[in-house]
């Protein structure tokens, strides 16, 4: 696959999903962004870990695509 | 919100340019490249994008760092942190306790602050604020307010000390004069009346003065008169003795004058009687020995004044009727002066009596000869000189601040001068050319000519050669020309001549020239500039513009013209400069971000100064783009 479109399809795939739209496409999957809450985790050792908010890309394959 | 297959292969489309069939072919032929990457085992990365993988039998998808990054562009920054186990747990067990043991919040604004951030927040104001004092108490720039007090050099506190003493000296004398003043205003009375009974001859011969008079309305003293005052005139003392007396006494009453203010009818008299120069000195010989010509009008006048108290201005009226002609002119002057120092008489007991040897034996006619006498004219003079320092003293403290502050001027002048102007290279015109031309270099060692490989037919012209002799000014420069270089500015040969100092000394047989080089430095480009490195009075040895780096301890300078993270980009820079012939290394540095940088460096100079002096002679873009920067 040439430059050009891979450039293209990162270029609107990102644009959508900084909208916080989903982006679906066939016989691949759905691309959308998560925000995850602020977490406090503690380990083993006692101590706890404040985790900070973040927002993700997540891709969730079609059933089919593999 | 949801962008369908379709939806998106539209937008791509619209992104690519191309139909949405085309677009759509495309997308699947996408998607069968990832299947068989994936099927095959491995990954399929966009860049830019992400990498699709396999992970527990599904496909995929981890994004690359910078659209992670993109997406997650409000939190970005935001860093996992360890919390103390500890205090969750007391956090824990507080949550069900009563409120006095669980953290209070306080609303600040619209941030809530917990009581540890207001802990940490004030311990950081104490520590301001306990900045603020130290710094105020201390004051280490001297922001202070300036004190000329405080200012005082270790040689002035003598005499600052003397000043003191003299104006306590000086107060305690005032007090004295306030108390006789005291006395004199109760004789006011006496004198108001003593005034109505002027002789009327006085006011006719003198009208001015006595208007004078009544304008200033000083006090006179009252005339004593038991006897002692009459005998007083009529011993004979040296004039020096009363010099002596009268310069004291006329200590304290030139400070009478100054707080009676009398000084400008005393002008007026003196502007009055400037008419009559025979008169002047009289005059002055007059108010320096006013006790003496009280004394003798007492004296001449004495059966007067023992009389009564009330008669005393009658006495001194008595007495100026026996002055002389000339002295007649002075009349009421005299007696305005009699009247004052008939005040500081009073105060000045002990000078009295000292005087009063001398002027029981000195006769009216000797007195006058006295007045007029080159001694008394000089006693005139000191005391005038006394009466002047009197009147500055107030001013001595201001003195002594500007005295310091022009010593300290001085100070820094000098340092100023040996520092800078020691540094600066001088003008050209100042400079004996302490180096040797290339020309002449050229000219004695015609077969290769000079170490440094420049070629001798840049410069030379033989009969151009001049001893060595400083150069004037205006004195005519000696031109070497050549046909491709004609010749560089003023300015630039300055540049040579300082640059020449720091080579290397050459042999004294070889005979130095002056090489001015009229052509414009800022144009130097291909073969005029290798022309002109000819020139390049900086021929090498320890420092300098060509030849090879060196190591050398201490400070080092160098022209800074390339700064590059990689290390064999730096090398081949330098090389390139190198196959120019010129010095140049290549120097580690840190950049602002702590990133490792090599920098690509021209030359090795002893100071800016002389760095930037070889600024004409490198070639451009060089010369345009660069920077001194400290090496070693």
């Amino acid at each position: 696959m040439d430059n050009v479109f891979e450039k293209a399809l990162t270029s609107v795939i990102r644009k959508e999903i900084m909208q916080n739209k989903q982006v679906s496409i066939e016989g691949l999957g759905t691309f959308r962004m998560e925000h995850n809450k602020q977490t406090t985790t503690r380990g083993n050792d006692g101590k706890s870990v404040i985790n900070p908010p973040q927002d993700i890309i997540v891709f969730t394959p079609e059933k089919e695509s593999i | 919100m949801k962008i369908t297959h379709d939806q998106f292969i539209k937008l791509l489309a619209a992104e690519l340019g191309d139909g949405e069939k085309i677009t759509s072919i495309r997308v699947l032929g996408l998607i069968s490249e990832i299947n068989r990457a994936i099927e095959g085992g491995g990954k399929y990365d966009i860049k830019g994008f992400g990498t699709f993988e396999e992970k527990r039998n599904r496909l995929s998808f981890t994004p690359s760092e910078s659209l992670a990054s993109e997406v997650n562009i409000n939190y970005v920054g935001f860093m996992p942190l360890d919390v103390d186990a500890s205090r969750l747990s007391d956090s824990d067990d507080n949550a069900g306790s009563s409120d006095s043991t669980k953290p209070k919040t306080v609303k600040s604004g619209i941030i809530i602050l917990d009581d540890e951030v207001l802990d940490e927040i004030d311990a950081l104001e104490s520590e301001s604020s306990v900045s603020t004092r130290d710094t105020t108490e201390d004051d280490p720039f001297g922001i202070a307010p300036f004190d000329p007090e405080e200012v005082v050099l270790e040689d002035e506190s003598k005499a600052r000390t003397d000043l003191i003493s003299e104006e306590k000296d000086a107060d305690e004398k005032e007090s004295s004069l306030e108390s006789i003043e005291s006395i004199d205003s109760r004789n006011q009375a006496l004198k108001s009346d003593a005034k109505a009974d002027q002789n009327a001859d006085i006011v006719k011969k003198d009208p001015v003065s006595a208007k004078t008079d009544s304008k200033k309305g000083i006090p006179q003293a009252p005339v004593k008169s038991d006897e002692n005052t009459g005998k007083l005139a009529k011993k004979a003392t040296p004039v020096a003795k009363q010099n002596a007396a009268t310069k004291k006494v006329d200590k304290n009453s030139v400070k009478k004058e100054s707080e009676a203010s009398p000084k400008p009818s005393v002008l007026a008299e003196s502007s009055q009687t400037a008419a009559n120069e025979s008169v002047r000195p009289v005059k002055k010989v007059q108010e320096i020995t006013k006790p003496k010509f009280k004394d003798d009008d007492l004296d001449i006048s004495g059966t007067k004044a023992t009389k009564s108290d009330t008669n005393e201005a009658d006495t001194d009226k008595e007495s100026i009727k026996f002055t002389p002609p000339g002295f007649k002119a002075n009349k009421s002057a005299s007696a305005k002066s009699v009247a004052k120092d008939d005040d500081v008489k009073k105060q000045s007991t002990k000078l009295e009596k000292q005087s009063s040897d001398s002027k029981k034996e000195t006769p009216p006619d000797q007195k006058e000869i006295l007045a007029t006498s080159p001694d008394a004219a000089k006693a005139s003079k000191t005391t005038q000189r006394k009466e002047n320092d009197l009147r500055k003293k107030p001013d001595s403290s201001l003195k002594y601040v500007f005295a310091a502050v022009a010593v300290v001027l001085v100070a820094v002048f000098v340092w100023w001068y040996v520092t800078d102007q020691g540094a600066l290279e001088p003008t050209v015109g100042e400079l004996p050319v302490a180096g040797v031309s290339r020309a002449k270099v050229d000219q004695d060692q015609p077969s290769e000519g000079s170490s440094d490989g420049v070629s001798s037919a840049s410069v030379g012209n033989p009969a151009e050669t001049i001893g060595m002799q400083p150069s004037s000014p205006t004195a005519p420069t000696q031109q070497p020309e050549t046909s491709q270089q004609p010749a560089a500015t003023q300015q630039s040969e300055t540049t040579q001549q300082s640059a020449v100092q720091i080579t290397a000394p050459e042999p004294a047989s070889i005979t130095q020239t002056r090489a001015t080089i009229t052509e414009d430095q800022n144009v130097y480009a291909g073969e005029q500039w290798e022309n002109q490195r000819a020139l390049t009075p900086i021929l090498g040895g320890m420092f300098g513009l060509e030849g090879e780096s060196r190591v050398i301890q201490g400070r080092v300078f160098s022209i800074i013209v390339h700064s590059v993270p990689n290390i064999d980009d730096a090398n081949r820079a330098r090389n390139e400069i190198v196959a120019l012939g010129l010095r140049s290394l290549v120097v580690e540095a840190r950049g602002p971000q702590g990133e490792q940088t090599y920098r690509v460096g021209i030359g090795q100079f002893p100071s800016i100064i002389e760095a930037e002096r070889a600024f004409p002679f490198l070639p451009e873009p060089y010369r345009s783009r660069n920077f001194v920067a400290r090496i070693n």
